[in-house]
C-alpha cells in the first residue's frame, strides 16, 4: 500500500540504549549475515577486496563527539537502521506501491517484485534507511527481520531480529510500541525515550533512550585524613589508625 | 491482463527454513571464544549466532564473530602447502604435496634435533592450543618455546600471579551482578570482550552504579563511562599511588581482610646489608611469623587466635623485624603520592584524584553488601554471609604495554586488597582454575640442550628466586629470546617480540629453523617492522646464506609474514578443524564455573590444507618424539590432535577436557573417556561445572573451593592462597643484584635490578619517557584494536574492512591548535629513530598529550588478497615502525629490548612521538613508508559478492503472528 | 544530492517540450500569425520528441525500466506516480491538438489550451515532487515548482521566439512575455538563492537527538563510501557554485534578453541572426542544464548530518 494504513495492530519497532552502546559493530554485522540469505537476499559487496569497496548495510553505526556541559566532551555511538515510520515519507512517495507498511504490525518493506529502483523513497528518507541495489536494480532496507521473528522453524526465544538478539551489552530492545502495557513501552517512558528528528514529522517508531550524563550519587567530594595535621608524620598517622581501629 | 493502476500486494512468507542442520563450535574470530551456533542450509554457512547456553556470551556475539562467514569465504586464504622458489620476501613459491612438505620439514627439524635442539625456535602466535604446542616443544627438547604472551599480556599475567595467585585479562571478572563502582584501567575492545561489554550493560542500567574509565582515548567502553580519565598514558599506577595515598590517609582500609588474607602482618627482616633483609621472617619449620598484639609476642601467621600488628619493630633472634606493612605504609604514604603532585603528571586533576578515593572509599566502607551465604573458611570458621566490598577493578592492554606494566598492575592489585574487594561480592573475581598459590609452580625448563632429548618440565613457567632463571654458568640467557634471564627475569610468556633480532644477530647464539605458528612477525606483530624484515631476509656476507637459516610458518591465510617462510604449511580455518580450549592453558571458565570447550568441523575442507595441530601432532610422530609414538615407534595419535584431545594425559586421569571424563561422569579427573568428545558435542561443544554458591567468593581462603581445587589439581596443596601484598620473590632479586646469595646478575645488570625490583611495587615512568630527547619526542603515541576487528585478521574479511579499511592519526585539538592542523592533513609522525607519514583527524576525546589510532589497519601490497592499491595499503599504517624493538645502545654497547624490565613484556605504548605537517611537494596521497608489492599468483578478484544468493529459500507451512518481546537488559528494569 | 545525468536531462528537456505549448498558446492568443505547415510540423515534432525523449531518459536511472507501468498505480500519494499520469494524459490533447492544428481544423485552441495546462500540471508535479521532500530543506521550498514551470515556460518560449525569428513572424508582444516571464524567472530564482540560505529547523541535534552546544562527527559506519553518501551527499565548492549561477544567469537570463533586446541594432547577415536565435536558445539550455544540476549537487539531504555534513 502506498498508501499509509491508518493505524496498524501492532507497533513493532526497536528501542536503542545510547547510554551502553560501545559502538562496536556486532548488530550491524550480524544483520548483514542474517539478511544476506534473509528476506532481501543478498547484501551484495561491490569490489568487496578491491580498492573501494561498499556493499549494502541495513544497519549502521555512527559516532559523535557532543560538548556537554558537565563533563566536557562526551562520546556518542549511535546505530541506526529503519524506524520503521508511522508517517514513513518512504512510503507515500512511492510511486508503485513496492514501498509499503504493513497493516499487522507497521513494519516497512519494499516489495522487490514490483520496485522500479527509481531511488525516490530514499531521498524521502530522513535517515538513510534504505539501501539500493545495484545489481537487483530495487531498493532493500530493513526488514525488523521479518522473516525472523515470526519464524516458526526457530526457538521462541530466538525469534528477536539479528540486531538485537546479538548485541553484547543488552542495548538494543524489541517490542510491541503501540501497546501501553508492554515492558518496552514502560522503559520508553521510564527512560524519557525520544524520537529522530520529530520535525519531519515521520513519527518513527523505534525510540532512542539518551545517554544518562548526571550521576551523582556520592555525599563527599573528597576523604578526611584521619590526623588533623596536614604535614603528620608516620608515626603520627599510625598512631591514629591504631587508634581508630582499637 | 495488465492493469497499471492495481497495487500489487506482496505475500511475505515469514517462516522460511532456516537451516538443514545447526552445529555448535567455538568461535575463534578473536581470543574471547564465545560459543556459536553455526546453521548450515545447503552446504553453506546460513547464519551464525551466539549460543544462548554458552557461559562466556550467553547468545549474544561481537562484530566478528558475526562475519565468520567472510573468514571462511576469503580468498585469502592458504590452498596448498608451498616451498620458496627465488628469494625470501618475493612471494614466490612452488606448490608441493603435503607428503614432500612434512618431509622436509621433518629432515629440518630432525637434524636440528639430533645436533642441538635449542636450535629450533618454536614460536606460536594466536595460538589457543598452547598446552600442546608447549608439550610438543618440550619433547622436542628445545626451551625456545613461547606463544605471543611475551607481546602481549605477560605483565598483566605476571603481575597477577606474584601477587594474588590470580590475574587480569580474561583470567578473572568484575563481579558484574553486585558491583556498584567500577575502574577501569587501559581497556579497550580485547580479551573477554563479550562478557565485559555484556557486563557493562549490566552495571550501566542498574541503579546507583558508576562506572570509571581511566584510559587516554574515550571510545568504545570509555564512551560509556560515568566518568572518563584521561589519563597520560604510562602514568596509571601513579594515579593509583596517588588514590591509594587518599585511602591511607583516611583509613579507608579493610584492615579485617588485610589482616586475614593478605600477607601484611608477616614479619620482614629488617636487616640491611645482610642476606635475609626484607625476606620474610620464618620459624624453624619454615613457617612465617606475626607479631600477636594480644600476647605480645611472635607467633605463627597461621596461629588461628590472633591479633596480628600491622606496624611496629621487633626482635627476631636478636634481628629486627618489622610487619610487612609498616614498611608498605611508609613507603605509600609518601609525599610524593599526594594528589597535588601527582596531577601533572597523569594529567588528571587534583580534585578528581580526591574525589575518585572518595567514591571508591564510600563505595567500599558505606555501601557494603552482604550476601545470605554461609560458607567455611579454611581455619574451619563458620560465616553466615559472604560480606563484599562493590568496588571492583579491571586491567587491560593498556597497563600491560608498558615498560612500568609491572609495576602498575600490582599497584591496582595492592589497592583492591587495601580495600578488601578482590574475590568478594561486588569486587574482582577469579576464574577458575585461579586462584593458584603464589607463585605458582612448575618453574620453566631448559637448562640443557642435549640431542635427542626432551624435557620432562615445560619451557615456560613462574620463577621464584634467581636459581629458577634460565641462565648459564656466565649468566648468559639460555634462551633464544633470553626470557628467563636477567634482563628479564619474570618473562613467563617470553619474549616473541625478540626472537628475530637475536636469532639473526646470533645473540645468545644462532639458531637452524624458526618454527612459527599464526604470527604475522613480518608485519603489525613486529616492533621495528622495517628491520625486522630486513632481518629475516638478511645473508651472512660469507658463505651467502640466510642468517636464519630456515623458516617453517602456518598460517591459514596469505599474511606479510607467508612470504618471508622457506616452507609454508597451510592451515585450516576454524570451522573446519578441531581444538580444544583446555583448563591446561586459557579455558572459558568464569567465576562461576570451570569450563573448557572445544571446536568441532562444521565444514569439509575443499583445499589441500590441514589443521596446524594434526600436522604438528604428525610431526611429533615423524620425528619420534617421546608422547607422540608408542613404544614399536608407531604414531600415539594417528587420528591427529582429536585423537589427542580425548588420549592424552599429562597427568594420570588428567587430560586436556575436564568435562565427562572416565565413564562419562567425572569431572577433572577420570580415565580417558571415548566418549567424552559426543558428550562435548552434544552439550554444544563446551562443559561447565558450575561451583555451588558457597565456593563462589573467598576462594583463596575458602574451604569448600580449595578443597575442590585441591581434588581436581588445580592447586597443589590445600593451604590458603595468602595475597601477596608484600612480594618477597622481588626481594630475592634484589638481594641477588646486592651482591647475596650463590646466583647473581652481572655486575652491568645490577643497577638495573635493583631499580626495578622491589617487595612493594613502585611506579616509574616508562623507561622511554627519559631516554631521548624528552622535550623534543612529548608526545604519547599508542594504538587501540577496534571493536570489529582482531589484529591483523580483519581485513581480509569482506564485511569488517568496510567499516575500516583505513586509519588516521586521532590528536587532540590542543595538539592540532599547536601544531596548525586540520583534519585530513597529511603529517609526519617520528620517534626518536624513524618516521611515518599519515593523515590525521582532530577529536576531542582524548588525553591532550596524546596521539592514537587503531591497530593493524595498514597492509603490505600484496598479501590478503587485497587490491595492491587499498586503502589498507595506501591511507593504512602501522605505527609499528616507529616503535623500536630495542633501546639505544648503553654505555657498554648493550641494547635491551623495549620491555618491561621485570616481565620482557613488549612496550607498545611507551612510545614517545613528535608530529608535524608534511611539506606540500612531500604529500602524494599514500602513508610511507610502502613496502615493495608481494608477488601473490594466488590472488583473485571479486566484483562483487551475493553471499546467500545460492541459498534457496524453501519455506515451512506454520506462519506465526506472535512477536517476543526483548529487552536488553531486562533483568534491571 | 547526485546530479544524476538522466534526471536532469529529462527534467530539463520535458519542460522545454512543454513550455512550447505555452510559449505557442500565447502567439495564438494574442498575436495574429498564420502559420505555415513547415512551422507546424517542426514545432510538433520537436514538442514530441523533447517530451519523448525527456520521459525516456527518466526512465533510464531506474532499476527496473520494464516496470515502469506500475508507477500510475499510486497517483493518490505519489507525486512521481502524478506526474507519470499527467504525463500521459497531456498527450490526449497534445497529439489531437497536432493534429487538428496542422491540418487546422478549427478546435485546436481548446485544445492548446487543454495541453498547456496538462503540460503546466505535469511540470507541478514534477516541482512539487522534489518540492515534498522535507529531507532536502533546499528543495522543500515554495518557489521550487513555480521555478520548474517558468523555467519550462522560459526555454519553451525562447524556442517558439527563435522559432518565430526564423520565419520572420511578429516578435513584439511575445518579446514582451518573454522579458516578463525572465524576469520573474530571475527574482523567483534570487529570491529562492537567498530564501535556502535560512537554517534547516533539521540539525545534527534533532538528528541524534541530543542537545549540545557542539556535536562533531567522529567515525562514521565505513571509511570508505557507501550508497548513501553517493547518492546523497555530494559536494560542490562555494566559489564554483556561484561562478556556475552567473553562468546560467548569463546563458538563461541576460543573453536571451540582450539578443532580443539588441538584434536589431546588430549589423549582420540576417541569417546569421536566425541562426544565432538558435543558439541563444541552445545557450539558455545549457545555462537550464547548469541550474538543474547545481539543484542537485547544491541540495543537502538531511541524511548527511549522519555523515559529518554540516547544517
Amino acid at each position: 500500500m502506498t498508501e499509509l494504513p491508518k493505524k496498524t495492530n501492532k507497533k513493532l519497532g526497536l528501542v536503542i540504549d545510547l547510554d551502553i552502546c560501545v559502538g562496536c559493530h556486532a548488530c550491524a554485522v550480524n544483520c548483514k549475515e542474517w539478511n544476506t540469505s534473509g528476506h532481501s537476499s543478498p547484501l551484495h559487496d561491490v569490489e568487496p577486496y578491491g580498492d573501494d569497496p561498499t556493499g549494502v548495510w541495513f544497519n549502521r553505526i555512527h559516532t559523535f563527539e557532543v560538548e556537554t556541559e558537565v563533563k566536557g566532551s562526551k562520546t556518542v555511538h549511535f546505530p541506526k537502521s529503519c524506524l520503521h515510520c508511522e508517517d514513513a515519507p518512504c512510503v507515500s512517495v512511492c510511486p508503485t506501491g513496492a514501498s509499503y507498511k504493513r497493516d499487522e504490525d507497521g513494519i516497512v518493506l519494499v516489495n522487490a517484485e514490483t520496485c522500479i529502483g527509481c531511488k525516490l523513497c530514499s531521498w524521502a528518507c530522513p535517515y538513510g534507511a534504505r539501501e539500493y541495489d545495484e545489481t537487483a536494480g530495487v531498493m532493500k532496507k530493513c526488514t525488523l527481520c521479518v522473516d525472523k521473528i515470526y519464524n516458526e522453524n526457530l526457538p521462541e526465544n530466538e525469534r528477536v531480529p539479528a540486531c538485537v538478539s546479538s548485541c553484547p551489552t543488552g542495548a538494543r530492545s524489541f517490542g510491541d510500541l503501540g501497546d501501553e502495557n508492554s515492558e518496552i513501552v514502560k522503559l520508553v517512558s521510564e527512560r524519557e525515550g525520544y524520537n529522530l528528528m520529530p520535525e519531519q514529522d515521520c513519527k518513527p517508531v523505534n525510540k532512542y533512550l539518551p545517554p544518562k550524563l548526571n550521576k551523582d550519587i556520592f555525599k563527599n567530594k573528597e576523604l578526611k585524613p584521619i590526623s588533623k595535621d596536614e604535614d603528620q608524620d608516620f608515626e603520627d598517622w599510625i598512631e591514629q589508625v591504631q587508634g581508630a581501629s582499637e | 491482463m495488465i492493469n497499471p493502476f492495481e497495487t500489487k500486494k506482496e505475500e511475505v512468507n515469514t517462516s522460511p527454513i532456516v537451516s538443514d542442520e545447526i552445529k555448535k563450535t567455538t568461535c575463534y574470530m578473536c581470543a574471547c571464544r564465545c560459543g556459536i551456533n553455526v546453521h548450515l542450509k545447503d552446504g553453506k554457512i546460513r547464519y551464525i549466532d551466539g549460543n544462548k547456553d554458552h557461559p562466556i556470551n550467553k547468545g549474544v556475539l561481537c562484530a566478528k564473530g558475526s562475519a565468520g562467514i567472510m573468514q571462511q569465504n576469503s580468498p585469502a586464504k592458504l590452498t596448498k602447502p608451498l616451498l620458496r622458489v627465488g628469494e625470501r620476501g618475493d612471494g614466490n613459491f612452488k606448490e608441493i604435496e603435503w607428503d614432500e612438505a612434512l618431509k622436509i620439514a621433518t629432515t629440518w627439524l630432525s637434524e636440528v634435533r639430533n645436533k642441538d635442539p635449542k636450535k629450533l625456535a618454536f614460536f606460536t602466535g594466536r595460538d589457543q592450543s598452547q598446552s600442546l604446542t608447549g608439550w610438543w616443544a618440550s619433547k622436542f627438547g628445545t626451551c625456545n618455546f613461547a606463544a605471543h604472551g611475551g607481546f602481549c599480556s605477560v605483565n598483566m599475567a605476571a603481575a597477577g600471579m606474584y601477587t594474588i595467585g590470580g590475574s587480569f585479562w580474561e583470567f578473572g571478572e568484575v563481579d558484574w551482578d553486585h558491583t556498584k563502582y567500577l575502574l577501569l584501567f587501559g581497556c579497550a575492545e580485547d580479551h573477554d570482550s563479550n562478557p565485559i561489554k555484556m557486563g557493562l550493560g549490566n552495571l550501566k542500567t542498574r541503579k546507583d552504579t558508576k562506572f570509571v574509565s581511566i584510559n587516554p582515548v574515550k571510545t568504545g567502553y570509555s564512551a560509556i563511562a560515568d566518568e572518563w580519565l584521561g589519563v597520560r598514558p604510562g602514568t596509571d599506577g601513579l594515579l593509583v599511588h596517588s588514590i591509594i595515598y587518599e585511602l591511607l590517609k583516611a583509613n579507608k582500609i579493610d584492615w579485617k581482610y588485610l589482616e586475614r588474607y593478605t600477607n601484611s602482618n608477616w614479619l620482614v627482616y629488617n636487616n640491611p646489608g645482610n642476606n635475609n633483609h626484607g625476606l620474610f621472617v620464618r620459624d624453624e619449620n619454615n613457617q612465617t611469623l606475626i607479631f600477636c598484639k594480644n600476647k605480645k609476642k611472635i607467633l605463627k601467621s597461621s596461629e588461628t587466635n590472633k591479633k596480628p600488628s600491622f606496624f611496629g619493630s621487633y626482635k627476631f633472634n636478636g634481628i629486627n623485624v618489622v610487619p610487612a606493612f609498616e614498611l608498605i605504609a611508609k613507603e605509600l604514604l609518601k609525599d610524593n603520592f599526594k594528589p597535588s603532585i601527582v596531577s601533572s603528571k597523569t594529567d588528571i586533576k587534583e580534585n578528581v584524584i580526591k574525589r575518585i578515593a572518595s567514591e571508591i572509599a564510600e563505595t567500599a566502607f558505606e555501601k557494603e553488601i552482604e550476601l545470605p551465604i554461609e560458607w567455611t573458611d579454611l581455619n574451619g570458621k563458620k560465616h553466615d554471609t559472604m560480606i563484599g566490598r562493590p568496588v571492583s577493578m579491571h586491567a587491560m592492554r593498556g597497563i600491560s604495554a608498558h615498560s612500568n606494566g609491572f609495576d602498575t598492575c600490582r599497584l591496582i592489585h595492592l589497592l583492591q586488597m587495601l580495600i578488601g574487594s578482590i574475590d568478594v561480592p561486588g569486587g574482582f573475581r577469579y576464574k577458575a582454575p585461579y586462584p593458584k598459590h603464589v607463585v605458582p609452580g612448575p618453574k620453566p625448563s631448559g637448562h640443557k640442550s642435549i640431542p635427542n632429548t626432551s624435557y620432562e618440565g615445560m619451557p615456560l613457567g613462574f620463577p621464584s628466586s634467581p636459581e629458577d632463571l634460565l641462565t648459564d654458568e656466565n649468566e648468559k640467557p639460555i634462551r633464544i629470546d633470553k626470557a628467563f634471564s636477567w634482563e628479564n627475569p619474570l618473562s613467563a610468556h617470553g619474549l616473541m617480540h625478540m626472537v628475530i633480532n637475536n636469532a639473526w644477530k646470533g645473540d645468545p647464539y644462532e639458531i637452524d629453523v624458526l618454527f612459527m605458528y599464526m604470527a604475522n612477525m613480518a608485519w603489525n606483530s613486529a616492533m621495528n617492522t622495517k628491520e625486522t624484515i630486513a632481518k629475516l631476509i638478511d645473508k651472512d656476507k660469507n658463505t651467502g646464506n640466510y642468517k636464519i637459516p630456515k623458516i617453517i610458518y602456518s598460517d591459514a591465510y596469505y599474511s606479510e609474514t607467508v612470504p618471508y617462510a622457506d616452507l609454508v604449511l597451510p592451515d585450516s580455518t576454524y570451522l573446519e578443524r578441531w581444538d580444544c580450549i583446555s583448563l591446561l592453558d586459557r579455558p572459558i571458565s568464569s567465576a562461576n564455573g570451570a569450563a573448557d570447550a572445544i571446536r568441532q568441523p562444521i565444514l569439509e575442507i575443499k583445499r589441500d590444507v590441514r589443521p596446524f595441530q594434526d600436522v604438528l601432532i604428525d610431526l611429533g610422530a615423524r620425528l619420534g618424539l617421546p608422547g607422540f609414538i608408542n613404544n614399536d615407534f608407531t604414531p600415539k595419535f594417528p587420528n591427529g590432535y582429536i585423537d589427542y584431545i580425548i588420549n592424552h594425559e599429562r597427568q594420570p586421569g588428567i587430560g586436556p577436557l575436564a568435562g565427562w571424563r572416565g565413564n562419562g561422569n567425572s569431572f577433572g579427573k577420570g580415565k580417558v573417556n571415548p566418549n567424552q568428545i559426543d558428550e562435548y558435542i552434544k552439550n554444544g561443544c563446551f562443559h561447565n561445572h558450575e561451583f555451588s554458591s558457597d565456593q563462589s567468593y573467598y576462594k583463596f581462603s575458602n574451604k569448600s573451593y580449595i578443597d575442590l581445587a585441591y581434588e581436581l589439581g588445580w592447586i597443589a596443596k590445600k593451604e590458603q592462597i595468602v595475597l601477596q601484598i608484600y612480594s618477597e620473590e622481588m626481594q630475592k632479586f634484589r638481594l641477588a643484584a646486592e651482591g647475596h646469595g650463590s646466583k647473581k646478575p652481572p655486575d652491568y645488570m645490577s643497577t638495573r635490578i635493583k631499580k626495578y625490583f622491589r617487595p612493594i611495587p613502585k611506579w616509574y615512568p616508562p623507561i622511554e619517557d627519559k631516554n631521548f630527547q624528552p622535550e623534543k619526542y612529548n608526545l604519547n603515541a599508542i594504538t587501540q584494536r577496534p571493536p570489529h576487528m582482531y589484529h591483523s585478521w580483519g581485513s581480509h574479511n569482506a564485511w569488517l574492512r568496510q567499516i575500516t579499511s583505513r586509519n588516521y592519526l586521532y590528536i587532540s585539538e590542543y595538539i592540532a591548535e599547536k601544531n596548525k592542523l586540520k583534519d585530513n592533513d597529511w603529517i609526519w609522525i617520528e620517534s626518536y629513530y624513524n618516521k611515518i607519514k599519515v593523515q590525521c583527524r582532530i577529536m576531542k576525546g582524548v588525553n591532550k598529550l596524546t596521539v592514537w589510532t587503531w591497530n593493524a589497519i595498514g597492509k603490505r601490497k600484496g598479501a590478503w588478497n587485497l587490491d595492491p592499491n587499498s586503502p589498507e595499503t595506501e591511507k593504512g599504517f602501522l605505527l609499528n615502525h616507529i616503535i623500536p624493538d630495542l633501546l639505544p645502545k648503553r654505555e657498554d654497547g648493550y641494547n635491551y629490548s623495549n620491555s618491561d624490565p621485570i616481565t620482557g613484556q613488549a612496550a607498545w605504548y611507551d612510545l614517545k612521538v613528535d608530529i608535524y605537517k608534511c611539506k606540500e611537494n612531500e604529500i602524494d596521497g599514500r602513508v610511507y613508508p610502502s613496502f615493495k608489492t608481494f608477488r601473490n599468483k594466488s590472488r583473485k578478484n571479486i566484483e562483487i559478492n551475493t553471499y546467500g544468493k545460492q541459498i534457496k529459500k524453501i519455506y515451512s507451512k506454520n506462519q506465526s503472528t506472535k512477536h517476543f518481546e526483548y529487552i536488553g537488559n531486562k533483568k534491571n528494569y | 544530492m547526485h546530479p544524476s545525468k538522466s534526471i536532469i536531462f529529462f527534467t530539463v528537456i520535458s519542460g522545454t517540450g512543454y513550455g512550447i505549448f505555452i510559449g505557442l498558446l500565447f502567439n495564438v492568443l494574442f498575436v495574429e500569425i498564420s502559420y505555415n505547415l513547415e512551422y507546424k510540423l517542426f514545432l510538433s515534432l520537436a514538442s514530441f520528441l523533447m517530451i519523448v525523449t525527456g520521459l525516456l531518459s527518466s526512465t533510464l536511472h531506474l532499476g527496473h525500466p520494464e516496470r515502469a507501468w506500475r508507477a500510475f498505480s499510486q497517483w493518490k500519494t505519489s507525486w512521481l506516480s502524478r506526474e507519470g499520469l499527467a504525463a500521459v494524459i497531456t498527450f490526449i490533447p497534445m497529439i489531437l491538438f497536432y493534429y487538428f492544428w496542422i491540418i487546422n481544423i478549427s478546435g485546436y485552441i481548446l485544445l492548446l489550451i487543454l495541453t498547456s495546462f496538462f503540460s503546466i500540471i505535469t511540470i507541478f508535479c514534477t516541482g512539487q515532487m522534489y518540492a515534498s521532500l522535507k529531507t532536502i530543506p533546499s528543495w522543500n521550498n515554495p518557489l521550487v515548482t513555480p521555478i520548474y514551470i517558468l523555467n519550462g515556460i522560459t526555454l519553451g518560449s525562447l524556442f517558439v521566439y527563435s522559432l518565430n525569428f526564423y520565419f520572420n513572424y511578429n516578435l513584439n508582444l511575445f518579446e514582451k512575455f518573454i522579458y516578463i516571464i525572465i524576469l520573474l524567472n530571475f527574482l523567483s530564482k534570487i529570491i529562492y538563492w537567498i530564501s535556502v540560505r535560512k537554517k534547516s529547523n533539521t540539525n545534527i541535534e534533532t538528528a541524534i537527538g541530543i542537545k549540545s552546544n557542539g556535536i562533531t562527527f567522529f567515525e562514521g559506519p565505513h571509511t570508505g563510501k557507501n550508497y548513501l553518501t553517493t547518492e546523497m551527499i555530494n559536494t560542490i565548492r562555494i566559489q564554483n557554485s556561484n561562478l556556475l549561477r552567473i553562468v546560467f544567469c548569463v546563458l538563461s537570463f541576460i543573453t536571451p534578453i540582450y539578443m532580443i533586446n539588441q538584434y536589431s541594432s546588430l549589423v549582420t547577415d540576417p541569417f546569421i541572426i536566425k541562426i544565432s536565435m538558435i543558439i541563444v536558445f541552445v545557450l539558455a539550455l545549457i545555462g537550464m542544464i547548469i541550474e538543474r544540476y547545481l539543484f542537485f549537487i547544491q541540495s543537502k539531504h538531511v541524511v548527511g548530518l549522519y555523515y559529518g555534513n554540516k547544517n
